[in-house]
């Protein structure tokens, strides 16, 4: 039986980070500390999202998705980081613009199919206006767990 | 038969969730016997132009301009303008 893909101890709320490249530098330490991903990752995470960014002017709040190729992953895992302060990340599929994002799910992927069921629950999240404004409201890192929880280890009710 | 291709940096999680949205659209319209979905690396978008009908984008790619109708994939993970993005493809595939 494979590992949950998100356990508690990978969901902050209140977090500060000057910049993209610091959040997401830090963000990648914590998930090669707790041997989910290679010493590889960080760089690897950081070019990707320079040269294709995930920010999404979602509904509600705006989530970026930052990933990379499953080499650099031991095993999968997310992590799911709500920030104090909006920090700008460039927009997916449109790098000329920038969206302030308040919600940033770093996606370790270890393979590119186990966890599709998974995944699609999760980025299906990203369209549910109640659901982001659940994410956005959740009053602590426990809350804000157990919103995301609940919506990917029942991925039969995610269909939109 | 025709064909979507959708490619996003790696051919992983976006591209494939973008797929499968895709393919419950088609599938709420009757029409996944007449579509095939594929997700794919962005490189490999050379190799399906071909057999491809249809290029729906999450990545962008430069300067790189593709030959065949294209599309916005993000507007599916948002879900904001997605419905006017698939009229948009099915227009595009003649099939509405």
């Amino acid at each position: 039986m494979s590992a949950s893909l998100l356990t508690e101890d990978c969901v902050r709320v209140g977090v500060h980070a000057t910049d993209r490249t610091d959040l997401l530098a830090r963000l990648s330490a914590d998930l090669i500390a707790a041997g989910i991903a290679r010493p590889t990752f960080t760089q690897a995470l950081l070019d990707r999202e320079a040269r294709y960014p995930t920010g999404l002017p979602t509904r509600a709040i705006a989530v970026a998705i930052p990933h990379c190729d499953v080499e650099h992953v031991i095993r999968s895992a997310i992590s799911v980081t709500r920030l104090a302060e909006p920090i700008p990340f460039h927009e997916m599929g449109a790098n000329d613009r920038t969206v302030q994002v308040s919600l940033v799910i770093v996606m370790a992927l270890s393979d590119k199919t186990s966890q599709l069921t998974t995944l699609q629950s999760l980025i299906g999240m990203l369209s549910d206006e109640a659901r982001l404004n659940d994410m956005k409201n959740a009053p602590d890192a426990h809350h804000l767990f157990s919103i995301i929880n609940e919506q990917i280890s029942s991925p039969l009710a995610a269909r939109p | 038969m025709k064909t979507i291709i959708v490619a996003c940096g790696g051919g992983i999680a976006t591209s494939q969730t973008v797929a499968v949205k895709l393919t419950t659209l088609l599938d709420d319209r009757g029409l996944l016997s007449e579509v095939n979905i594929e997700a794919i690396n962005i490189n490999s978008i050379p190799t399906y132009l071909t057999s491809a009908d249809v290029y729906v984008s999450i990545a962008q790619h430069g300067e790189e301009v593709y030959d065949i109708p294209t599309f916005n994939g993000v507007s599916f993970l948002t879900g904001i303008g997605a419905s006017e993005e698939f009229e948009k493809i099915l227009t595009a595939l003649h099939l509405n």
